[in-house]
């Protein structure tokens, strides 16, 4: 990160080696929406680089990199464009769907079709949480960072994090399991 | 009514718990307490087999990879920003302060410009200046003598010059 701050565009391609998957899984676990995902990666590496310069190093730079990304994050969700494309509906629908649907797995018709909707109904269920919420939730269940690095991205205390993680999933069980003892799209994947 | 005001006290406590069990960010003797405490409470128990199975469950949202000129398009915005920014400030240095041989070149031209136009116009000028003309130029002379035609002064002294002539 000090090569990238002298100007260094080799050690600038690098950091986004590195980090491109991680900056993108966080976003597309955040929206749900893989073109959305791609850009504000871009975004995210974009900002990185123009204020590389500023960039002091008092702490893990993944923790860095992970506060600029929440921060990308919940901007979007509250700016007005965002919010009228979603008022309008989703432009998105389609091709994310075909996302979805294309994985590596050899798996039957009927295989690919349950994950991928098992996957869509987890996305929009994430998607459903209040901002902080949904990123507690993708850096704890995704990103496996602590209480204490999810206190430092998003910027609160270790005991909001785990207030918010707990209201989080009482959300998600609501949305993913609306009747207890019918999880009619989880049954095959339950323990 | 909220289910878990109903709860006893120790069980609503422990399943606030329950999530930071599940992340282990419990201090050992917590957890001790709460392992306890579900050894016993089946509904507890019941609460944290079924946030086990949301963790599980939410295995399923697998991201796909990002483009595969991702970084390559990166890259290439970098590119285009700083040369676009180049350009910008390239213009407006030029239009602020040009070389000085660009100033040169302007001045030396406006300086011919403005001679040709001048003469040009004054050639128009001199043609029409006739005979007539330059009476009307000495007419014009007549206001630096001391009584200017047409002036106050001169309607003076012809009102006295009248006025005496009549007397006599």
């Amino acid at each position: 990160m000090l090569l990238v701050a002298d100007g260094d565009k080799v050690a600038f391609s690098c950091l986004v080696n590195r980090h491109q998957e991680t900056v993108f899984r966080l976003i597309y676990r955040y929206f749900g929406k893989e073109e959305e995902a791609n850009d504000l990666a871009q975004e995210v590496f974009l900002r990185i680089w123009r204020s590389s310069r500023k960039y002091t190093p008092t702490s893990k730079f993944t923790t860095w990199l992970y506060t600029l990304t929440a921060n990308i994050c919940k901007s979007e969700t509250q700016s007005p464009w965002r919010r009228n494309i979603r008022l309008i509906g989703s432009f998105w629908a389609l091709a994310d769907q075909e996302s979805l649907q294309a994985r590596p797995h050899a798996l039957s018709p009927e295989d690919t079709a349950i994950h991928a909707e098992q996957d869509r109904l987890v996305l929009v269920a994430i998607e459903s949480l209040p901002p902080n919420q949904r990123l507690a939730v993708v850096l704890r269940r995704y990103e496996e960072l602590s209480y204490q690095e999810i206190a430092a991205v998003i910027g609160c205390s270790v005991a909001a994090v785990e207030a918010l993680l707990v209201r989080a999933k009482v959300n998600l069980q609501k949305k993913l399991f609306p009747q207890k003892n019918k999880p009619q799209v989880f049954r095959s994947s339950s323990v | 009514m909220n289910k878990s005001s109903l709860l006893p006290m120790n069980c609503a406590a422990i399943r606030n718990k329950l999530s930071a069990l599940e992340d282990g960010e419990v201090a050992p003797a917590l957890r001790f307490e709460i392992e306890t405490h579900l050894a016993v409470c089946s509904d507890c128990r019941q609460a944290q087999s079924e946030l086990h199975h949301l963790w599980q469950v939410m295995e399923a949202a697998i991201p796909p990879p990002p483009r595969p000129d991702f970084s390559q398009e990166i890259m290439g915005r970098l590119t285009v920003k700083k040369e676009s920014r180049l350009i910008n400030w390239g213009r407006a240095f030029g239009f602020m302060f040009p070389t000085p041989t660009v100033m040169a070149v302007i001045v030396v031209l406006g300086l011919l410009i403005g001679g040709w136009v001048g003469r040009t116009a004054m050639e128009g000028k001199a043609t029409i200046a006739t005979a007539q003309g330059q009476a009307a130029v000495l007419e014009a002379m007549d206001v630096f003598t001391p009584v200017p035609k047409g002036s106050l002064a001169q309607s003076y002294i012809l009102l006295v010059s009248d006025a005496t002539q009549v007397k006599r």
